[in-house]
Parts: C-alpha cells; structure tokens; sequence
C-alpha cells in the first residue's frame, strides 16, 4: 500500500467515527468510581493552617472556617485547571488502634468521598497519616465490597448466599438472641477483633445481661498486659518518647504496632533532641536500624538481658533510691522475706531481716537496696550476653545509657517477645522494673500507664456488671488470664465444654488470624455447638465464609465510634463519623439510619446495635430495652445523635465551654472538629492527694497511688504468691525458661525458631486486601532467613522451604538476609489470604484461590490452585493487579500456646524441621493433622495451676486484676464442686498446693 | 476523494490524535481510539495492559528518544533554546495559543497540535466559505511544515525505528506518512507568506556542547557537514569527549543516538558503556572501549548506525517525503561517515572491526 492511500485510509477511519466514546465506571448497582462534580468557583487564596511539626517540618491544610465550602484544583486533572467543590468531614481512622485523625473531601454536589487526608487539629496524630489512613478510600470504593445484608442459603460453608433486608435480619437475630438470654447468661457471644471504639458495645452487652465479650487479646497483648499490671494496675504502657533521654523498646515502634503513627512521630521527636534509641529484636526492622543500639537478642532472653541491666543499677546504686522507697512495697517485701515466702538465696540476710522489728521504719529501707542486690548479683552482663548471643558492650552500653536517663526512660512492649514466650509476661514486668528502678514512671519523658493519658467519657446510663461468668472465656485454669481465652475456644468446643447460641464476630476473622486455624474451620463449621454465626465486617473474609449472615458494617468514614488512645501524655477524644451522612444533614437532607448515606446498605454497628437490642426486648420485660431509651424523649428508642449528644453535654470537661465559645452545641462542635483535647499533660497522678478514706499514705501524706492491692508499685507480689505460684521466678521480676530458649532448639538438628508476628507499616491484619494501594506496597510473606542457616540446608533466596511446626508444615519461599539472627526464621504475620471460590471471597487481586481438603481423621490439606490475578471490575486498576504471590498462611500450622498465667498464645513456633522443599511441595501448601493440635493444646494446658485447686478465697480470679465487663462479685465464686479437667473434683474453697515458698 | 473541507477536518483529527499520542502515549482511552485506525491498530500491543504501555511510553519517550525541535536542530542539542523561541514565534503569529506548562514549545505533540489547530481553523473557513481564510491557514500548515517540522520529524522517526517498540515506530512512520502527504496535498512551491526573517532568530552564537567538547565552541552555525568535521579533524584539542559531544548533537551528526543505542553499542562492542545521561554513556563508551582496545568495533558500530539510518532516510526521500527533506540529514550523515572513517584509519586496531 502506497503512503498515500494509507493516510487516506487514516483519514476516512478519522471522519466515520464516534468521537464521544464516554464510558461510565459504575456498576449496575450504582455503585462504583467516585465522580465528581466541577465548579465554576475558583479556589481563593486562603490563610492556610500550618502546622509546625516539632521534628521541624511544616504541613498545610485547609483553615478550619473554610471546612465546610472549599474549593480547589482537581490534582488528578492537571494541567487542566478544574475546580472541585467539596465539604470537609473529619472522621478518624479505623485501620489499627491508633484512632488518627482523618480529613474526608466530600464533594458537595455528588457527596462521593475525593480523599482522606490528615486532620491538623488532632492533638494524636497532628494531621499525620501512614499509608493505611488514605487507603481508607480503597476500602471505601472496593469492587468487592459487600454492599446488602447477606443470609446463607444451603449448608455452611457452602458459598450460597442471599440477600436479605436489614428487617429480616434484624428480627431473625433478635429472636435467637432473645431466646438464648431467656434460657441463660452465657449464650451470647460477641468477638471483636481490634475494638476501634471505647466502651459502646461493652455497654450494649452488658445491657443484654450476659457475660459474653470475647476479644482477640490474648493473641495480642496478654502477656504485656499481666506484666504491667501486676506491678501497677494498669495493664498498657504509655511511653512519653518526646521527652525521653533514653527509649527502649522491645518492639517495632517506628514502623508498627500501637500506637505506629502517633508514637513514630514523637520517638523521631526524641530522638533529634538528643535521647538515645535502643531495640531489641531479633529481626533487624526498621526500627533496630534507626536505633542506636540495637541487640538482636535469642528470643527468650529478653527477661535476662532487662535484669542485668536491673543489677548494674543496683549494684552500682544507680537508681532512684527515693522513688523506689516512696512507691515501691518494699515493706511487703521484706515481711515475705521475714515469712519465707521469698528465698533471697542469702540465709544470712535473710535471717538478719527475719530478725528486724516491723513494722519497719523508713532507714529500713537500706535491708531492702541489700535484698534487691544479694536477689539480683547473679544477673551480670557476661551471664546476658551469653544467653542472648548478643556482644557484652552492647548491653553494658545500654546499661550506662539508662542508668543516665535522670527519670526520662519510655520503654514500650506491648506485643513482640512478651507475646512471643512462655512466661513473656516477666518480660514486660522485668522492663517496667527499669521504669521503676529509674523513677521514670509518669514523670515528663517516662512512662505512663495508659488510663492517665486516655479519656473514657461515660455515657447516659450504664447497665451493671453480668450476672454471670462465661466459663468458655475465662476458665477456671486460667484465673490470671488477661483477658478471654480466645484463641482456644474452638478446642473447648471440641472438648465439650459448651456452646454458642448466637455468635457475632465482629471485623474479625477468628479462622484466619489465630494459630490453629483448622481447629476454627471445625468450631465454625458445627452448628450444633455455634448456632447462630453473624460476621459483622466490610469485607468478605476466611471466616465470614462460614457465618449464617453477612452483615455490611462501614470504614472509617462511614460509621460512628468514639475512641481514645494514650498516644502520648495528654488526653482526647476523637470522633468516627459517617462523613456522607453529616454532609447530607450539613446540606439539609434528613437521614434516620446511616446506610442511607453509606455506598449500597452499608451500615454502622452504633445503629445496628440499639434497632437490635430493641428487637430483642419489645415490651422491655428482659431489662433489656430501658438501655436503649432516650434521655431526651422518655420510653423512646434512642437515635445515635442522641448518644453522642449526651455524652459531649455530660461527660467531657471542657467541651460544652469549648463549643459555646464557638456559638456550637457540643455535638455540632464535635461533627465540625472530629476531637476534642481534654488534658494537654497529665504527669505522675499517682502523686496526688487522695480522697478521704482512699489512696495510700507516702511520707505521711495520703496519695492517689495505684490501683493494686498495696496501693504502691508490687514488686513481690502477694497475689501470685497466694494463687499458687509461690516461686521466686513468678512472684519477682524474673527470666522464665522460653518454650524456644536456647536449650530447646538444637540448630543441628534442623530445628529453629519461627517468629512468625511481625507487621508491616503498611497492611491492616486482615483487612488489608481491601486496599489496592497497600497491597501493591506489600503482598508477600517470604521466610527470612540467615545466609549460615540458608547456606546449612542449600537454599538461595527464591527457593521454597517447608517449615514443619509441631502439628503441620507450610511451604513458603525464602528471602535470604543479614537482617535475622542465625538460628530465627521470620514471617509477617498478615499474608497469605485465600478464598474457595473464584468469583467470591477474597479479592481475586490479594488472595490465592485454594483447594481444601480434609480426612476422616482430621488432617487438613490446603493448596494453592493459582495466585492472585488481575480481574475486571468498575476500577480499571484491578485490570493491573501484576503479582501474584500473596504469601502464605502460616497461621493454620502453629499450635496453640496458652501461656498458664497470662493466656496469652506464645507466637513463637518451633520449627521442628526447616529444610529445602520437596520435589512435589507447591508455594502455599499447607497441612495440619488436628490431632496433633489438641495434643500440643493438653500439653500446654497441664502447665495451669486452676482456681479450683489454688485460689485463697474461693473465687475464679483475683478481684483487684482487671477484666473486660467485670461480672459482680457473687459471680466470681467458684462453683461449688468443680469438676477439674485434670481429672481430681475441685474443692469449694481450695487450699495452696504448694504451702511453703518451694525455693 | 476528499473535499477540502473533508480534508481539513480529517486531518485535524489525525493531527489532534497524533498529538494525544505523543502527549500522553497509549491510555486506556487513546488504545479505543487507536484502534480505529487500521494501520495502528495493527501495531498496538496485544494484549493490551495499562501499566505496560505507560511503561512502554515512558522508556521510550522519557528515557530514551526525546521528542523536541531542540533535540535535534539545535547546535547545543538542548531543551529551550533558540530553536524553541523560534518555534513559539511561529505559534504567535499563526494565533496558537501553547500551554507550556507541561513541555516546551517544540514537543512534538504541541506542533501536532498546532497543525491540527491550523487545519481545524481551515475547515471552519470552508464552512463559513472564507475562502481567503482557508487559503490562509493552508499557507500557515505549509510553512509550519517546511519551516518546523518536516525539518527534524525524519530524524526522530528514524531515532524511534531502532527503539524496538512496534508500537510506537508504526505510529512513527504514519506521523512521517500523515506529515509528508499533508504537505503535498498542499501543493508545490513556496506557498510562504510568512517566514520568521533569519534576523529574529536567536541564532545559535552560544553554541556550546554542553560544556564539553571545546573544540566545536568555535562551530558557526552556516558552515557546512563536511567543513565541520574537517575542521574538528585538524583541531588538535580535538579528544574523545569532543567526538561524543559531536555524536550526540544530531544537527551535527545526522544521527540520535538514545540510551538504549548506546548499550547495544556496547554490547556488541564489548566494551563497557556505564549508565546515567547519554553524554555519560557514550565518553565511556568510548573511552573504555580505547582502553580495552576495542576502539575498532566500537568505530564498526557506529558505522553501521549512521548506513542504516542513512538507508532509512534515503528510502523516506524516495517514497514519503520529498528528497529535500532528507538532503539535510544525509549531508550530516555523510559527513559522520567521513569522520568515522579517518578515526578508523587512525586507530591501531582498526583491523580487528573488520571481523564484526
């Protein structure tokens, strides 16, 4: 063809054709892309806020005052100038516990979310976000979202299902639920995931009458929590890394964990002006590389690394004698040395203290420095050192560093290897000894406990404590457990031990996240012994799978919560607001329930809770309604307007004063700013004066104090004492033998340690592959493994490996790297989301498709068909999906680890076996014989010592330690012939076993 | 087969197209479009995937060839110089109005867009029936072609034929067909009313090579190929990098010579070629390659770029665009040839290239 001819051609196809080839991006349901409407307004120069980052940094954001009517550029459009106009919802981020604030740019006109930025006037986050609070709009406009009430139809698991309205569910449900509370207390279970909100639904189910909340904390932070609060009360630390001298974290901080955002900011913060940062992690993560001393300690060693520095300091009388005299129970101490109970391993000291006369006198004090010295003389550093394969300067530096910290020391565990080990609780009780040991607890760059520097405002009225005890959360082997015994619910099923009329796993996905997983599959798949399962979530997940309904509930910014978190000294509270439902009421449409703003029927669990509460009890003759009735129009169901209402005008000093200075009404001041600062600084209120008849007495002066039974910071502690574990190495600050100490992993032999739970700064456990953007970040779980170990079993980075654990194997490739101790292999805790079903489940992008298979002798088989791909749908992005290893779940393999004390399931996995894969293991092969599980499980749990047969007063569970909706106290007896699982009958009121101190 | 007005139209379609093509390479919304168009269509990546022809677009447009006036007629081979302001001075008196905010005047997709503006503002002169009108914007598309255009289009198309994206060397080859046989449709001979006089061109006085190669600094702007490479011959400050800063300067050299030419250079050298900017590529290209004593193969390959573009060019004056057009470039060609040839000769292993 001739040139000529060929433009021809060109030019004829040029004037035949349609020129308006417009193609929409929603889908038939209305739902799809967000469109936008232009302006003919121009943005007009605004004083922007700007924020001075205290690390030196400025950031701009709207004005306030322009929050409702701002317009600006369209960026996405440029070089073409179009104007957007939109109305600016604060909201706060639902995607870890942190609550940030966030900054939703509605457009005015299609009232479709553009963007979620940060909110600058949120004391917590400062108008800073991770990459998971903008990922708020992928989850919002998620092709794959559940948009309508689902009910299975056909047999569990089955994959059938149909759409309901929101009445039918409603009813359905209520009715069970009334059915199973007229029959008893225990029937009703609601299992959260991470809450996101303070004290909401905890009212509800207390209001239901029943003993039924179960968390996901003893997968998390139980043991942190036992730790803290065996010396205090409090269960959570509150470091003030700002004005630290010294930082030590047993954690990931600067790139995780709670509270990643708000704590990486002020740790940076720190650090530039001048304190000194130390990590230990076996794992070199970001944060051990931005440390100044990192100490890649063995896992388990942790205790014994915390303590020699503990013996430099006292050794060398480096502490703050004053503080620890003032509020330590060092009396209490000394008469449990005078008594026997706590062995000094000194007899001449301790005959020399059995022979003072008590009560003691303050210059006493000088035979308790000689207690903690002769207790603690054998922690050196070299004995460290050896045990944590770490160089002894290393660890004497950090030493000298803390011992310089004059009161300024934040340290921080929270998850990491308190969680990770057997007996991990004297892990968090061995660092806050240092907090102790240096007076920095509360003081202005120490560490808190969490209630100081978090704000809980009480709602209009509050239902009692449960008439109840919930005997599958808080059995009578784990009086200590902090808190429900989650992770072993289903092998409780599997034993009998009961059952759930109604279950309601909320944005959570029990199946998927737990260690065991094929023990969740059988529990959620018995309908005998769960009857009823409700998933309340945005997004399909391994468990919604097996739910009788699919409940649609919103992100971050389509639902009302109310959340506060100790991010740093002060306090605030942060509002979660539905951010099209409060443009459509600013623009003066009416709205009654919140899925008539949110994208399909989407809906909240504020609202969900009180039209279900109220179904359950028409005519109130449960005591169930009067919960759900209005303060403002008596013997009316109250609205969720009406909630927060009365809490803003009630409950929050402050803000009623705050809101009429602005000519607002507390709630509309609330909807405008999405936060409310209630302290700025809340330093060491232990030291207040108490009330009359409370507190506790410090140099002749009544003192707020703390909240244990002394009333003063326990080093010994009584409690542990008179339930049973009279040793030394319970009742103090003390190493516990690890199930992966050194002595039990022969390296030779194949064997290693599996640290399989750290997180990415990037992904939301479970909800993550909702998020396009942050899964094309990070999508893939590779095995770390050191170059000796890598090179001992002849694998390169790219080889698959089988990782055999005690009850099953997975096989996964591996990432060869310095950044892992020899020895330690690693896994991120989040990948590896699959789905039975092509078309359903699991976004096709971010999940592999699977095949599952199962014996007649409970051995469970899963293999990956294909990985992920892309797929069409209305965002041509999905059309782009270019991975398609989206990691392994290596979850299902790991035994359960109930540690006896705190409940907490001791993450860290023996890998009995690694080697290179064999020639027919596939990428994602996993298999598991549940045999072997309730195995491993009976074996852990002969390590409790139950309530049945230790405690001292006849009850389940000491009453001063914390529980979530603490029954009254009739219901903490034991009952009065127990039957104990180790086969012995329990006794009414049973005595110590262990009479003497054993040492 | 068309009428003027038909024309007119259909050609600013083509040329608004075109211009969309370059300007933001083959989108989601462009490959609809595209496929319009047998001769694209035919060329267009199957399957088709978003992110690989962003991909594609980008290596080859931002990375590789670059797509100005400038590039390629400027002494200094550089962005926004006299080449450019030459080029807005034409777009203000035909009355196109350039949005610069994104790339300078003399990208390609802006003087696509000015054609297509031209023939849009003559289709509307024959719907109006101003026939004085259309006559005029004829003349304007004519100029704009001899004078802008059709000036540098070969040698970017013969740059991009060597990139190894189909895509874009179809797309490439049709600009070059839909230019040439605009500008013949047009007519003969000088339809100019409204050259920009030599007087208010900038001249490239300040030609300087990018700092390097000071033995070009004295180069006029008139004198001819050969002359310039005598005299680059017989300069004795001549080195290396003043051969590189006269490959690179294609108004120069006749030739583009992108990154990826380079590395193949290298590659069938064997001679280390590094990484970074062009000028980078190939002093080390060149120097590495006198140090390995592969100097001959390196001199071999050029060689062969400068026959094989010279073919190109030949075969376009014979079938597409007139020989005028490509006289130009065959002169510089010649005349890298010449200079090729006497470093040949002067080069000690000027026997080993003949074995490749």
């Amino acid at each position: 063809m001739t040139d000529q001819s060929k433009i021809n051609r060109l030019l004829s196809a040029l004037l035949s054709r349609n020129s308006d080839v417009r193609r929409t991006s929603k889908g038939e349901d209305g739902f799809g892309l967000p469109e936008f409407a232009s302006t003919d307004l121009k943005p007009e120069p605004a004083p922007m806020t700007i924020v001075h980052h205290p690390d030196g940094r400025m950031s701009q954001y709207p004005p306030v005052e322009k929050w409702d009517d701002w317009v600006e550029w369209d960026g996405k459009l440029w070089p073409q100038r179009v104007a957007r106009r939109y109305m600016l919802i604060p909201t706060v981020c639902f995607n870890c516990e942190s609550a940030c604030g966030l900054l939703a740019y509605v457009d005015r006109e299609t009232l479709e979310v553009k963007k979620f930025e940060g909110n600058p006037v949120h004391p917590g986050s400062r108008g800073r976000n991770c990459a998971k609070g903008p990922a708020t709009h992928n989850q919002t406009y998620d092709p794959e979202r559940i948009l309508y009430p689902l009910k299975r139809v056909g047999k569990r698991g089955e994959g059938k299902w149909k759409r309901v309205t929101w009445e039918e569910a409603l009813s359905d449900i209520a009715a069970q639920m009334r059915e199973s509370r007229l029959k008893r207390r225990d029937g009703i279970v609601y299992h959260v995931g991470r809450p996101g909100e303070d004290g909401y639904t905890n009212r509800c189910i207390a209001a239901w009458g029943v003993d039924g909340h179960n968390s996901h904390t003893n997968i998390c932070s139980a043991s942190a929590r036992l730790g803290y609060a065996l010396w205090s009360g409090f269960d959570r630390p509150s470091p003030d890394h700002a004005n630290a001298r010294v930082i030590l974290l047993i954690s990931s901080h600067l790139e995780t964990g709670h509270y990643f955002n708000p704590h990486a900011q002020r740790i940076i913060e720190g650090k530039m002006a001048g304190a000194k940062l130390i990590t230990m992690d076996p794992r070199l993560s970001n944060t051990a590389s931005m440390s100044d001393l990192w100490l890649p300690t063995w896992p388990g060693s942790e205790t014994t690394v915390l303590l020699a520095i503990a013996n430099y300091l006292i050794q060398t009388g480096r502490y703050d004698r004053r503080f620890v005299r003032r509020w330590v129970n060092w009396r209490e101490t000394l008469a449990a040395i005078r008594d026997g109970k706590l062995n000094l391993g000194d007899p001449a000291l301790q005959a020399e203290i059995a022979g003072l006369s008590f009560p003691l006198g303050d210059e006493d004090f000088a035979y308790f420095d000689r207690a903690l010295k002769a207790l603690y003389q054998e922690f050196t550093f070299e004995r460290a050192a050896e045990e944590a394969q770490v160089p002894v300067e290393r660890i004497r530096q950090a030493a000298e560093w803390i011992a310089d910290c004059d009161g300024r020391l934040a340290a921080h565990v929270w998850r990491a290897a308190s969680i990770g080990n057997l007996g991990g609780w004297q892990v968090a009780r061995a660092l806050f000894f240092l907090n102790v040991l240096t007076g920095s607890v509360g003081t202005r760059g120490g560490t808190s406990g969490n209630e100081w520097n978090k704000f809980v405002p009480k709602p209009f009225a509050s239902p009692p404590g449960p008439e109840a005890w919930n005997e599958l959360h808080f059995p009578i082997e784990y009086p200590f457990a902090h808190y429900e015994m989650s992770f072993l619910l289903p092998h409780f099923l599997e034993e009998g031990r009961g059952s759930i009329d109604v279950y309601f796993t909320r944005v959570y996905n029990p199946m998927w996240i737990n260690p065991d997983g094929f023990m969740w599959l059988k529990a959620l798949r018995d309908e005998s012994k769960i009857k009823l399962h409700v998933a309340l979530t945005p997004t399909w997940s391994e468990s919604a799978w097996f739910a009788d309904y699919v409940l649609p509930m919103g992100h971050g910014g389509e639902r009302h919560d109310l959340m506060s978190q100790e991010t740093h000294a002060g306090q605030w509270i942060a509002f979660r607001q539905p951010v099209r439902r409060v443009a459509m009421e600013k623009l003066g449409r009416k709205v009654r329930y919140t899925y008539e703003a949110n994208p399909g029927e989407v809906w909240e669990e504020n609202e969900f809770w009180i039209e279900l509460s109220a179904r359950m009890d028409p005519d109130g003759s449960l005591g169930v309604r009067k919960w759900f009735e209005s303060p403002y129009r008596p013997g009316e169901i109250i609205t969720v307007e009406e909630y927060y209402r009365w809490i803003f005008e009630n409950s929050v000093p402050g803000l009623p004063e705050a809101a009429a200075a602005e000519g607002l009404t507390p709630l509309q001041y609330m909807r405008k700013y999405g936060v409310f600062e209630v302290k700025r600084e809340n330093y060491t209120p232990y030291e207040k004066p108490a009330l009359a008849g409370k507190g506790v007495e410090v140099d002749g002066e009544r003192k707020v104090g703390f909240e244990t039974p002394s009333g003063k910071l326990e080093f010994f502690s009584e409690t542990l004492y008179n339930w049973g574990w009279p040793e030394r190495e319970y009742t103090i600050p003390w190493p516990l033998k690890s199930h992966v100490h050194l002595d039990n992993i022969d390296v030779q032999k194949g064997e290693m340690v599996l640290l399989p739970n750290f997180r990415l700064p990037t992904l939301i456990h479970t909800r993550s592959a909702n998020a396009k953007w942050l899964y094309e970040i990070s999508h893939k779980n590779p095995v770390w493994m050191h170059p000796s170990d890598a090179e001992r079993i002849g694998v390169k980075t790219g080889d698959l490996v089988r990782v055999t654990t005690e009850i099953g194997y997975f096989v996964d490739t591996v990432w060869v790297t310095e950044g892992i101790k020899p020895g330690v292999i690693a896994m991120s805790h989040h990948l590896g989301r699959w789905r039975l079903q092509e078309d359903l489940g699991v976004n096709p992008g971010m999940s592999a498709l699977a095949r599952l298979e199962e014996d007649e002798e409970g051995r469970f088989k899963l293999n990956y068909i294909h990985g992920a791909r892309p797929w069409k749908s209305f965002d041509p992005d999905t059309e782009r999906i270019w991975w398609e290893d989206v990691g392994v779940h290596q979850n299902l393999t790991h035994a359960v680890h109930p540690d006896p004390l705190s409940g907490a399931h001791c993450w860290l996995q023996k890998a009995v076996n690694v080697r290179k894969a064999d020639p027919g293991d596939r990428h994602g092969d996993v298999w598991v014989d549940t045999n072997r599980s309730m195995q491993v499980y009976r074996e852990w749990l002969a390590l409790t010592r139950p309530a049945n047969r230790f405690s001292p007063d006849g009850n389940r569970r000491p009453l001063w330690l914390k529980r979530p909706l603490k029954p009254q106290v009739a219901y903490y007896k034991l009952p009065k012939v127990a039957i104990s699982r180790n086969g012995q009958d329990g006794h009414e009121v049973a005595q110590p076993v262990i009479a003497k101190a054993g040492q | 087969m068309f009428t003027p007005h038909q024309a007119a139209q259909a050609y600013a379609h083509a040329f608004d197209l075109f211009a969309r093509l370059y300007r933001h390479g083959l989108t989601p919304t462009l490959v609809t479009e595209a496929a319009q168009i047998p001769d694209l269509a035919a060329v267009a990546p199957q399957p088709y995937d978003a992110d690989e022809a962003a991909a594609a677009f980008h290596t080859l447009f931002a990375m590789n060839v670059f797509p100005y006036q400038s590039v390629f007629l400027d002494p200094d081979g550089l962005l926004g110089g006299g080449e450019t302001d030459r080029v807005r001075a034409i777009y203000r008196r035909m009355g196109f109005v350039v949005d610069e905010a994104n790339e300078p005047a003399d990208h390609l997709a802006h003087e696509l867009d000015a054609l297509a503006f031209l023939c849009q503002a003559e289709a509307e002169a024959w719907e109006d029936e101003r026939w004085d009108m259309a006559a005029r914007a004829q003349q304007l598309q004519a100029n704009f072609l001899d004078e802008h255009l059709l000036r540098w289009l070969p040698a970017l198309v013969a740059a991009v034929q060597r990139q190894e994206e189909p895509f874009y060397a179809g797309l490439a080859e049709l600009t070059l067909a839909l230019a040439a046989e605009r500008r013949r449709s047009l007519g003969p001979g000088q339809l100019r009313v409204l050259s920009v006089r030599n007087e208010e061109i900038p001249l490239a006085l300040r030609s300087r090579l990018n700092g390097a190669g000071d033995a070009l600094n004295l180069a006029l702007a008139d004198e001819l190929p050969a002359q310039r490479v005598e005299r680059l011959l017989a300069n004795p400050q001549t080195d290396l990098d003043a051969i590189a800063a006269f490959l690179l300067t294609p108004a120069y050299s006749g030739l583009y010579l992108s990154r990826r030419d380079i590395g193949r250079l290298g590659r069938a050298a064997e001679a280390p070629h590094g990484f970074g900017e062009r000028r980078q590529m190939l002093r080390t290209f060149l120097r590495s390659a006198a140090e390995f004593d592969r100097f001959g193969a390196a001199l071999a390959g050029l060689r062969n770029l400068v026959e094989d573009t010279a073919w190109m060019l030949r075969r376009w004056g014979s079938e597409t665009v007139s020989l005028s057009t490509v006289q130009p470039w065959l002169e510089r060609l010649s005349a890298t040839r010449r200079l090729l040839e006497t470093l040949e000769a002067m080069s000690p292993s000027a026997s080993e290239a003949v074995k490749l």
